[in-house]
């Protein structure tokens, strides 16, 4: 690694959903902070309704409608991108910071084509035109390992398949060389051989062109293949975070626990039955005073329905917000 | 695009047929001419006679023969009240209804659309409100009552328009605004739900993660895939707009093909009804043609399948 400055600091970030007729706010990101390396891949890991995209287009400043951010503060090379103006950050985007989105289908405009699609952050960010963007076209779509590379940018995106359409995302992702590029759960939607191709993509991606990466998943397996290091979030905020390796070989939040419990092993002999977490996802509107996990916790104490627990250091970089952690 | 076009061509002909059926028989059922035709104090045998003169004493499958016959050979028959070409009677009413009923969709479509964006890309605010108001009302008042109070309004009170008529370009204004208010509504709802469902869509965030200008998404993306619903219903718009005409040309003493229309069903002028029904869905289903093959141009989805 040339360089191992940091790239993004996300400080105390807050985002609310206000819900219809102004009366009901849910803190959908609630007090987020964590910081990201040149060249390093962080994991968001959580539940759907967790936050973790919440948390992605946040940084992106791409928040649906009813989404605002109420507070903290992003820093991207030194600047705090909740200070830029809508056409700053719009520079930004797409050239600085990009990102894929969950499902290739619906990624791309249906009735324009794949090739004027990618050229256009090409023309609007590095001012290409003419024979310098076709070549530049052809070049990225032979990046994403795509073949005849001429003839898929003249179709639609309805002649090609999933797998196909996120190679091409991924290429209009990267087009305009970012700094910072955001994966939200870029294999869901993708058939489990496509998926591990997309990642090896992404790896290859990430190595040749020093990006940073963050990754939202739900998929500890996803995690384990490209990320340095995972934050497990829950209810909006950040139940635990620290090395890949040291979240595997010791999980400290009982969430965390749970999810890895979770996850099918194919190796192990016999019929096992897949284990679950008991319980909904709390309403995000409307949260308990303490931990939002202990309705759910195996190992709640009474503290736990009362305090929300601050963040305890375990390890080097190693960090969970439990009061089982604390407990003497 | 070819096997697409000729699917469509295939079904516009048997849907000309089948008009040809339904306004052949219906008319003959609305009651016999040759009482309007006759003094009323003619006998049964004048009667027979003058039904045997019109050809109407066939049965209804050899008078229908015959009337598709002549159509193939260009003749509609003769109107049995102006004792004129049928065919030439509609064709000389056809461009004050076709030119009304262009001028309204144009507006209506112009009109619809920026409103429909508009009210979109505020949602939620007064005008948006406004506009969701004024296409409910657009929609539940008749258009002969909308006539008459412009009228009433605009050329009685306010003497700024013309009362009825086609004598220039100002004649044209209260015909037209009456005739368009409901395809207006019914546009601007249209547009406003596909462009709020548009601006909602993942490839427009995925448009605005690639930092483009919001105007041009707006525009380019976003207006491209509202238009094909809009592009939808617009063969719907103009069968409503011609039919229209009908209701509108009597109020504004507009000299089109409606009001001929309107004479010759009262008169049972069977030639003329059958030669204006004839041409007007003619008209309507080359125009629902013509949307269809728009469709697959602006739709790439269509093209290929």
């Amino acid at each position: 690694m040339a360089d191992t400055g940091i790239l993004l600091q996300v400080k105390d970030l807050r985002t609310q959903i206000v819900g219809r007729g102004g009366n009901r706010i849910v803190k959908a990101v609630d007090g987020v902070s964590f910081d990201l390396r040149r060249g390093e891949t962080l994991g968001i890991i959580g539940e759907s309704g967790s936050g973790k995209s919440m948390t992605a287009l946040s940084i992106m400043r791409v928040l649906p409608e009813a989404a605002r951010i109420v507070g903290g503060e992003i820093w991207f090379n030194g600047e705090n991108l909740l200070t830029k103006s809508a056409a700053e950050m719009r520079r930004l985007r797409g050239e600085a910071l990009s990102m894929i989105l969950q499902d290739p289908m619906v990624s791309l405009d249906p009735l324009f084509t794949v090739g004027s699609q990618l050229a256009e952050p090409l023309r609007s960010h590095m001012g290409l035109s003419g024979s310098g963007l076709k070549e530049r076209m052809t070049g990225l779509l032979s990046a994403v390992s795509i073949p005849s590379p001429e003839l898929r940018l003249k179709q639609y995106p309805h002649q090609m398949s999933g797998g196909m359409l996120q190679r091409i995302v991924g290429a209009i992702a990267i087009s305009c060389d970012p700094q910072l590029l955001i994966a939200d759960e870029p294999t869901t939607a993708l058939d489990p051989t496509v998926q591990a191709q997309f990642l090896d993509l992404l790896e290859r991606l990430r190595d040749s062109k020093n990006l940073s990466l963050i990754v939202v998943t739900h998929d500890f397996g996803v995690a384990a293949r490209l990320c340095d290091r995972v934050m497990v979030m829950y209810a909006g905020r950040i139940v635990e975070m620290g090395p890949i390796r040291e979240i595997f070989d010791n999980p400290r939040h009982p969430y965390t626990k749970a999810l890895l419990a979770s996850i099918p092993d194919a190796t192990e002999r016999g019929v096992r039955r897949l284990k679950s977490i008991d319980g909904q996802p709390p309403d995000l509107g409307n949260l308990p005073p303490g931990c939002p996990f202990a309705p759910r916790c195996g190992s709640v104490m009474e503290r736990c329905r009362r305090e929300y627990p601050p963040e305890f250091a375990i390890a080097a970089g190693h960090v969970a917000s439990c009061w089982q952690v604390h407990a003497p | 695009m070819l096997r697409y076009f000729l699917s469509r061509l295939r079904l516009a002909v048997l849907t000309i047929l089948g008009v040809s059926v339904i306004v052949f028989v219906t008319s003959r059922m609305s009651g016999d001419v040759t009482l309007l035709l006759l003094p009323q104090d003619a006998s049964q045998a004048e009667i027979a006679a003058m039904q045997h003169q019109l050809g109407l004493d066939a049965p209804y499958y050899v008078q229908y023969y015959k009337f598709l016959i002549n159509v193939a050979h260009g003749n509609f028959g003769v109107s049995l009240r102006y004792n004129e070409s049928a065919l030439g009677l509609i064709m000389n009413r056809l461009p004050a209804t076709l030119e009304l009923a262009f001028a309204a969709f144009i507006l209506s479509t112009v009109v619809g659309l920026l409103l429909g964006i508009v009210s979109a890309r505020m949602q939620s605010s007064w005008f948006d409100y406004a506009s969701r108001i004024f296409s409910i009302a657009a929609q539940s008042m008749p258009s002969f009552w909308v006539g008459i109070m412009l009228i009433l309004v605009f050329a009685v009170e306010l003497h700024w328009l013309p009362t009825s008529g086609d004598l220039g370009p100002m004649y044209f204004v209260l015909p037209v605004v009456t005739l368009a208010l409901v395809p207006i509504a019914s546009t601007l709802r249209i547009t406003r739900s596909a462009m709020l469902e548009t601006l909602d869509a993942d490839y427009v965030k995925f448009l605005r993660v690639k930092g483009l200008a919001e105007s041009f998404i707006v525009w380019k993306h976003a207006l491209r895939n509202a238009l094909v619903p809009v592009i939808a219903i617009s063969g719907l718009t103009l069968g409503f707009l011609i039919g229209g005409t009908v209701i509108i040309e009597s109020v504004f003493a507009w000299p089109g093909l409606g009001n001929l229309m309107i004479e010759s069903i009262f008169t049972r002028d069977y030639p003329v009804i059958q030669a204006g029904v004839a041409v007007t869905s003619v008209f309507l289903i080359l125009l629902n043609l013509a949307v269809d093959l728009l469709f697959g141009v602006i739709d790439p989805r269509v093209r290929f399948t």
